[in-house]
């Protein structure tokens, strides 16, 4: 809800009293997000304000490597998702709501577990003597225990798990506003099931799949725990480049780092909400 | 000259209900129903919500597959064919325009079904939006719209691909008087051009008289009464048809005697005779009251300071006045009246005797016709 000045006030509540209410959310923010994050930038300045540290973040061939690599595991990452989030988002769009609470339920839960306990859980079905190996081996299909944890794959498995209900969200969200008249239109007109799926239900649901894509890829850049624990020793993530350069003591160029990860995430953002109107599909915003 | 789409053979094809109902568990949306559809016929289902007659239209488009019964397309069954198979045209009360294609996108759709090259897509889109005058509009989204001319497209749409038959349902709901009845006279005139069959469901009787040339009536899922539009005005078969369709006073009356195919009811005025069909005369109706029905055009009075009526309120609507009277047993009754020249209307609070025109009187017991 926005609140404008010209709005009449519901009666009895005089419209300055809505905006005290903001006042804790507010404080909160400013000194537990905003003075820290003003914090970091001004020491990424480094100590005789040159930007020191940028050039020694941005001219690390290291450096350059560890980017290259996380933009390319949350492009796959968020490719991934996307495949594997439309068809689900879809049966559970199209069930009937009992069954729809079921599958919303399998998907939800996992999501109100620690990110760590289930990168743990990954290690013990992927590990050298894990369920899937010895699955494997049980069945004749390998002779030797596959090396799956440790590996790029590990960490494709635990961040599409983990980032799969960011995906299915804004997709279902999508496709449940899609007016069920439109398919009967599109099927009256001549259009088979593939047709009514491709000319009319995917080019519905594209904006909540766009929205779903940016804070999968978002999220993605920042991840830690998941690549850290599970995935392989060339497996180098910008928080773990950060992580890295605070254990050094090089605080100046690791808020560096972080500065240029912030504000490649905020112009992803703002490029995105060109394209499509995030605030609506993530439930801010007005009407 | 003729649009391409216009010329040639007409479109329409013959449409056969043949026992056709439905049921969902012990409700009974639509009672087996029989009925024949000419081809190029402009034929309306009538009636309150909850009637059945969406359920008629929308097993007739394939959304929703019948109990019993059969549906036959020009000789051919079509009961079980899938929506997309049947060919058949439908405009759609929401209109289901798609959003996310423009006008000429969204009157192509069924041609892009269909496989048609791109040339002959142009070609019949243009001919099609011509025809409902939209030419001009072509690269428009839905949204950008007014509610008639979304109307239009999706009229365009349901016809662009010549099907034999167009479902309606109540298209026109949403608009302003003004335009509905603008578009009512453009649909009537596009039907006629195409010579297509025209199956169209409203609960606005003066729309379903105007357009159709026959009216079914439903009422909790059977067929009132089914005829032109003049014979249901004119000869309901039950109390409900005869309120359903246009406005109609009923008075009850108590019965004097009954003779060989006349009835002789008391009209507080006097006693009344009146014809009656030979076989209505049940013991039902030797017992009376009987129920008579009146038009307001047709409900006569004059000044009389020792009537039984008195003129509650008059009020002017340009072409007519309407006096709105109460008989002095507490019967209410509605009189419209032409203008005429030098005469003065009767004023509210005058004293009046009503004039009832004998064949113009309707007798109903039980709720049906007498007549």
């Amino acid at each position: 809800m926005t609140l404008r000045a010209d709005a009449p006030a519901p009666a009895g509540v005089p419209a300055r009293s809505c905006g005290l209410l903001l006042l804790p959310l507010a404080a909160f923010i400013l000194v537990f997000y905003l003075v820290p994050v003003a914090l970091m930038l001004g020491r990424s300045a480094g100590p005789a304000l040159d930007f020191a540290p940028y050039a020694t973040a941005l001219g690390s061939a290291v450096a350059a490597k560890v980017f290259l690599y996380t933009v390319q595991v949350a492009a796959v990452t968020t490719l991934l998702t996307l495949i594997i989030a439309f068809p689900l988002a879809y049966v559970i769009a199209t069930s009937p709501p009992r069954v729809a609470a079921i599958l919303m339920a399998i998907v939800l839960v996992p999501f109100w577990t620690s990110i760590l306990i289930r990168s743990y859980a990954w290690m013990v079905l992927l590990g050298r003597s894990g369920i899937l190996n010895e699955l494997l081996l049980w069945s004749g299909l390998v002779e030797t225990p596959v090396r799956m944890l440790n590996t790029r794959f590990a960490v494709y498995v635990g961040m599409v798990h983990v980032l799969l209900p960011f995906m299915i969200l804004p997709v279902l969200g999508a496709l449940r506003g899609i007016d069920g008249r439109l398919v009967a239109a599109a099927e009256n007109l001549g259009a088979g099931p593939w047709a009514v799926l491709r000319h009319v239900i995917v080019p519905l649901a594209l904006p909540g799949a766009v929205a779903g894509s940016v804070l999968v890829f978002v999220l993605s850049l920042g991840f830690y725990i998941t690549p850290a624990l599970i995935g392989g020793p060339s497996d180098m993530t910008i928080s773990m480049l950060i992580t890295q350069e605070v254990e050094l003591y090089r605080w100046d160029v690791a808020a560096a780092y972080a500065a240029v990860l912030l504000v490649m995430t905020l112009a992803i953002l703002a490029f995105a909400s060109r394209v499509v109107r995030l605030d609506r599909v993530l439930g801010g915003g007005g009407k | 000259m003729a649009f391409d789409i216009t010329s040639g053979a007409p479109l329409g094809r013959a449409v056969r209900l043949d026992g056709l109902a439905k049921s969902y568990r012990d409700f009974h949306a639509v009672r087996p129903m029989s009925l024949e559809i000419g081809a190029g016929e402009f034929l309306s289902f009538l009636g309150p919500s909850g009637s059945g007659k969406t359920t008629t239209l929308m097993m007739l488009a394939g959304f929703e597959r019948p109990s019993a019964g059969r549906i036959l397309l020009g000789g051919t069954e079509i009961t079980a064919m899938a929506p997309a198979q049947r060919g058949i045209g439908m405009v759609f009360q929401s209109y289901a325009l798609f959003p996310h294609m423009t006008v000429a996108q969204n009157v192509a759709f069924p041609l892009r079904m269909r496989g048609i090259d791109r040339a002959a897509q142009v070609r019949r889109v243009g001919e099609m939006l011509e025809l409902v005058g939209l030419g001009d509009l072509a690269r428009r989204h839905p949204a950008q719209l007014s509610g008639g001319q979304q109307q239009r497209v999706a009229l365009a749409r349901a016809l662009v691909f010549r099907p034999p038959v167009l479902l309606m349902d109540e298209p026109l709901s949403a608009l302003d008087k003004y335009l509905r009845g603008r578009l009512q006279v453009e649909i009537k005139r596009i039907q006629r051009e195409l010579g297509i069959t025209v199956v169209f469901v409203t609960h606005d009787q003066e729309e379903a008289m105007s357009m159709s040339d026959r009216i079914v009536v439903m009422q909790e899922g059977a067929v009132a009464q089914m005829g032109p539009p003049e014979v249901l005005y004119q000869q309901p078969r039950t109390e409900f048809v005869a309120g359903f369709l246009g406005e109609t006073n009923f008075i009850t009356r108590p019965l004097l005697g009954t003779a060989a195919g006349r009835l002789t009811i008391d009209m507080a005025t006097g006693p009344v005779t009146v014809a009656v069909r030979a076989d209505a005369v049940p013991g039902a109706v030797t017992a009376g009251p009987v129920t008579v029905a009146i038009r307001p055009e047709h409900l006569g009075f004059h000044p009389d300071p020792a009537g039984i009526a008195v003129v509650r309120e008059v009020t002017y609507v340009g072409d007519h006045r309407r006096y709105e009277l109460a008989l002095d047993d507490g019967t209410e009754m509605v009189a419209r009246r032409q203008e005429t020249e030098g005469a003065a209307p009767v004023a509210r609070g005058a004293r009046v005797t009503p004039d009832w025109p004998l064949s113009r009187l309707r007798l109903f017991c039980d709720g049906r016709a007498l007549q």
